[in-house]
């Protein structure tokens, strides 16, 4: 069983889960199985009803926020360095 | 992207515990969830899956196939919600790219709530790094 939250989050996306789920969580709605589901999904607009979605529609993604650059090999490295001369107590 | 049959594996797990084959009183639960993008650095707004019983152990995991899964892929959680504490790493072998951080682990009933309030380790926009990363699908399995 797919269920979804019924409210969107900020970005317009739906909390969602697939799987053995015997009761459905208050504020959450059955999503059927021949319901079609949008390429954008989870960001989608839904309606429903006693429970059940209705309705599912191609919401707005947004842009995707830029992450965070992860240290390259050599930063790493000079950062484990530096981290071995504090602990040793060895000025580089 | 693990294809994998999870509702195959999760019923056969279930009936061998139906049938005494494995005499445990706990329940295995499977299952999946697409990222919804959002990162969370409070309980105001945390993360949740929900179960058919208060889960014990929890781990969420997915592989992407993709040229940025030296970076991004492979990122897994290990939850213990009944202790209240988790942590998320990234499995791959490149040591520049390690990566863990512990985060809070809460039940509400049977509904696991997961966030971190270790901004410099995750970072405020690396959504993947809360198990969240949109439009990929993530899975799990639980011991209930």
């Amino acid at each position: 069983m797919q269920i979804i939250e019924i409210k969107p989050l900020g970005n317009g996306a739906h909390r969602n889960q697939k799987g053995s789920i015997r009761t459905v969580p208050d504020g959450w709605a059955i999503v059927p199985n021949d319901m079609a589901i949008p390429d954008t999904f989870p960001f989608v607009d839904i309606e429903v009803e006693n429970g059940i979605v209705t309705s599912m529609t191609a919401g707005i993604v947004p842009e995707r926020e830029e992450t965070e650059p992860e240290p390259t090999e050599l930063e790493q490295l000079r950062a484990d360095v530096d981290y071995i001369a504090v602990m040793t107590g060895v000025e580089l | 992207m693990i294809v994998a049959p999870f509702d195959n594996l999760a019923s056969t797990i279930q009936s061998l515990i139906d049938g005494g084959s494995i005499s445990v009183g706990a329940e295995i639960e499977v299952g999946s969830y697409v990222g919804t993008g959002v990162t969370t650095h409070s309980a105001t707004n945390p993360a949740k899956l929900t179960f058919n019983k208060p889960p014990k152990f929890v781990r969420i995991f997915y592989f992407n196939n993709s040229s940025e899964s030296a970076k991004n892929g492979g990122f897994f959680g290990t939850f213990f919600p009944t202790l209240g504490y988790g942590s998320v790493q990234r499995d791959v072998t490149n040591v520049s790219y390690a990566f863990a951080a512990p985060y809070v682990v809460t039940l509400n009933g049977n509904t696991m709530e997961w966030y971190t309030v270790d901004e410099v380790s995750v970072g405020s926009a690396n959504n993947y790094k809360h198990l969240q990363q949109d439009n990929l699908t993530y899975y799990y399995v639980a011991i209930c």
